[in-house]
């Protein structure tokens, strides 16, 4: 465990209660952040990998295979592809977009893992805002 | 080739700058995006938000104990913020470029009016026991329905242009609210990411993100962040602030020129 994971632990237990509540919190979010940011991003490193060897080069097959783009150009390239549609999406777009959307949830796992946290700790005030943080979230999914 | 690791740069010197100055990357990514490698508006802000994101989790990943932020005060903001944003998002899709680009050079200038007044008034902590006051003390929020209602300004800008909202949260907290600094630079640091999470969601699911160009920039703005965050405290950040002011009133005009159809 590194040391500032070990001493976060070692002061929350001696801490007063609000004091040991808020530092088990910053240890979700640190957690949190790097147990779901590396697995994503190594997924959209690979994904960006394959995508570029699936169109089998780095220049005139990539042109090729975005028909939107202009003469020379290769950005801004095809769109992420959503849930349903992943099936039917090359396997590195697949990765790069699944990537994408382990990124943009981590907020929300974040979010849900502090809730769980409040409940726990029978905070129910501060579960009750944390709860309305992620309908907002789940929200935004579902609108457009 | 050079075309991704021209991404790749661009991203870790937006993360760099972010993480150094408070600001998030999104200032310096969209401009950037849309200026250099002439991408829509609607791609950039994409990307943007994806970054901001990675901003977020790169500086959370590294920040110490004690030196983090006010989760239970975030959360609290954090409801008006993302309702902000997510209507923020939803607008976007309805304004057209040229109104963005407008929108998105009024940001600029305020954040560069910004930084410009955080320069004349930046004292530099010179001890460890200054540095901790930024972060200690008892303190207790006030005038939250101004605070709630800025935070739903910072939202919205948010959704509509990519940025993270930091030029907002950060003062509003500080002066309005009476938040010590250190605290509500870290808790903004955290909020941007929720607030970015809640409108690049909506970016996503309506297909305005492009894996090719927010997969590079987001690789960059992550190691760039976690490199700003180390940098942070070895760094005479006021220089930097008056160069980035200059900076970002040329951005903004650049904006304007494009918005107008230069």
């Amino acid at each position: 465990m590194a040391e500032t994971d070990l001493d976060t632990l070692i002061a929350a237990r001696s801490a007063s209660p609000a004091r040991r509540y808020g530092q088990q919190v910053a240890h979700i979010v640190r957690r949190v952040s790097r147990a779901v940011a590396a697995p994503a991003l190594l997924a959209m490193v690979g994904g960006l990998a394959a995508y570029l060897t699936e169109v089998s080069g780095w220049g005139w097959a990539a042109r090729a295979a975005n028909p939107e783009a202009g003469a020379g150009r290769v950005l801004p390239g095809p769109a992420v592809a959503s849930l349903t549609r992943l099936g039917q999406s090359s396997v590195g777009l697949a990765a790069m977009s699944l990537g994408l959307l382990a990124l943009a949830a981590l907020p929300a796992i974040t979010v849900l893992l502090i809730l769980v946290q409040n409940l726990r700790n029978r905070r129910w005030l501060e579960a009750l805002i944390a709860a309305g943080v992620m309908g907002i979230l789940v929200l935004s999914v579902l609108l457009d | 080739m050079f075309t991704w690791l021209a991404l790749v740069m661009v991203g870790f010197g937006a993360g760099v700058l972010g993480a150094l100055l408070g600001l998030g990357g999104g200032i310096f990514l969209v401009p950037a995006l849309t200026l250099l490698f002439k991408l829509p508006i609607r791609a950039a802000v994409g990307a943007s938000l994806i970054s901001v994101i990675a901003t977020s989790a790169g500086v959370a990943s590294v920040s110490r104990p004690g030196r983090g932020a006010d989760v239970g005060l975030a959360l609290r903001l954090e409801l008006a913020t993302t309702a902000g944003a997510l209507l923020g998002s939803l607008l976007a899709s309805r304004l057209s470029a040229a109104v963005l680009a407008f929108l998105f050079a009024g940001i600029a200038l305020s954040t560069a009016a910004y930084t410009y007044l955080k320069t004349r008034r930046a004292v530099r902590p010179a001890t460890d026991t200054a540095v901790e006051a930024l972060f200690s003390g008892d303190y207790r929020p006030q005038n939250w329905p101004a605070g709630l209602g800025f935070m739903s300004l910072a939202g919205a800008l948010s959704g509509l242009t990519g940025t993270g909202g930091g030029f907002i949260k950060v003062p509003v907290m500080y002066s309005l609210m009476g938040v010590p600094l250190g605290v509500a630079t870290a808790t903004s640091n955290f909020m941007v990411g929720i607030t970015a999470a809640a409108s690049a969601l909506v970016y996503y699911t309506r297909g305005d993100v492009y894996p090719l160009v927010a997969v590079p920039t987001a690789l960059g703005v992550f190691a760039g962040a976690i490199t700003g965050a180390r940098l942070a405290p070895r760094l005479r950040v006021a220089t930097l602030r008056l160069g980035l002011v200059i900076l970002l009133v040329l951005v903004a005009g650049q904006m304007i020129w494009k918005g107008i159809g230069g």
